[in-house]
């Protein structure tokens, strides 16, 4: 078997045909020549090298030119429903933002402090929350009625797998820095990072320290704010798949809108009441810290997958 | 020439994983063509794509050449 085969096979099921002939097979053909070359002279270490580039071209190919290839033939193919995504997509994320920082930038008002920037500041903890329900209302809203070819599911998965992609970094890289500018404004003084301006890292390694001095309380604490992020990192890709089961419930646009709002409310109150209450010993325990993150997402993803195994045949 | 071709004589301006993309925007402009070689009889394997500059191609990078050197003067300035 050549080298690259079972990668090209794998590519075949999630791009189409146009998009191998011009993206992976051309990358697949130049590994399989240049390793060829290297091995027919005996260069086995240059053969190797040759192999990972290669390796590491593709997955370059795939994961970041890719998506937005399949999202321009969806474009192109499905021109109606991209719009009818786009529209309710972004006012479903534009009125969740706005719901998420309502509260906080209230705060602002009442120490006469109220700047665009620092209302900027409060935005990134509202994308994680913000863009799962973009994702799954542009989707319910906008594939409402159509039948869910290969290629809508391939469009919805790849979607899901950049909203996730945007959520992380947003978490990661964004969001405590954000939160710590913000406090620090507001105190006018230096303020000592609580768990939501802590960097990932931080977080496990303060929650470990405190579960080793036996305060398994706060280490409870610190390991559901640890896990709830990437939890909530990958609630982009799970809101995906439930938008999708629920466009096969053929469901009216108030019906739609409902459900979205419903969702946001619940995901969001799950996350703010077990933040309030999560300091107990209980979730010191990593598996439970784990369960409890992960159990709305799992909820959500596992109702998406029922719904769309009971759809009827023909929309497949 | 071969996408792999351009990356190497490009001196690392082009990437393996871009050169592709780029390759078939500009065949979606007709600025270039492409065919494929035969496949590789002993080995097996995919057959490479090979890539040419087409009329409309060279006219458009003859154009692109002469603006680029009138201007560099006035940017310069």
């Amino acid at each position: 078997m050549t080298k690259g085969h079972r990668l090209r096979q794998w590519a075949t099921r999630v791009c189409s045909a146009q998009t191998m002939a011009r993206l992976i097979d051309p990358v697949i053909a130049d590994l399989q020549h240049e390793y060829e070359r290297a091995k027919a002279d005996r260069r086995g270490l240059r053969a190797a090298i040759i192999l990972l580039r290669g390796y590491w071209a593709f997955w370059k190919v795939f994961s970041l030119q890719v998506p937005a290839v399949l999202l321009r033939e969806f474009r192109v193919s499905h021109r109606d429903s991209f719009v009818r995504m786009a529209v309710p997509a972004a006012i479903a994320m534009v009125m969740a933002c706005a719901a998420l920082i309502v509260e906080p930038a209230r705060s602002i008002r009442q120490r006469d402090m109220l700047g665009v920037w620092l209302v900027i500041l409060l935005l990134p903890q509202a994308i994680p929350f913000s863009v799962p329900i973009s994702i799954f209302t542009g989707i319910a809203y906008g594939l409402r009625r159509r039948p869910l070819t290969r290629r809508v599911r391939r469009f919805v998965l790849m979607l899901g797998l950049a909203g996730t992609l945007v959520s992380a970094s947003t978490i990661i890289w964004v969001v405590p820095t954000a939160n710590q500018t913000f406090r620090t404004v507001i105190a006018r003084q230096v303020v000592i990072e609580g768990p939501p301006e802590m960097s990932s890292r931080e977080l496990r390694d303060h929650a470990l320290a405190w579960k080793s001095r036996g305060q398994t309380a706060k280490a409870g604490d610190l390991l559901f704010a640890f896990h709830a992020r990437w939890a909530l990192a990958g609630a982009a890709l799970a809101f995906a798949i439930f938008g999708l089961g629920v466009t096969g419930l053929r469901l009216g646009r108030i019906a739609t809108v409902l459900v979205a709002a419903t969702a946001f409310v619940v995901y969001v109150t799950y996350f703010a009441e077990l933040g309030q209450a999560r300091s107990s010993s209980v979730f010191s325990h990593e598996g439970l810290a784990v369960t409890f993150a992960w159990l709305p997402n799992l909820l959500i993803l596992l109702t998406g997958l029922a719904f769309l195994t009971n759809e009827p045949r023909r929309t497949l | 020439m071969y996408g792999l071709q351009l990356v190497s004589s490009s001196r690392r301006r082009l990437k393996r994983g871009t050169v592709y993309v780029t390759l078939g925007r500009m065949e979606d402009k007709g600025y270039i063509r492409s065919r494929l070689e035969a496949p590789p009889a002993r080995t097996g394997g995919l057959p490479r794509r090979l890539y040419e500059c087409t009329a409309l191609g060279k006219r458009v990078l003859t154009a692109w050449t002469r603006v680029a050197r009138e201007l560099l003067p006035e940017f310069a300035r």
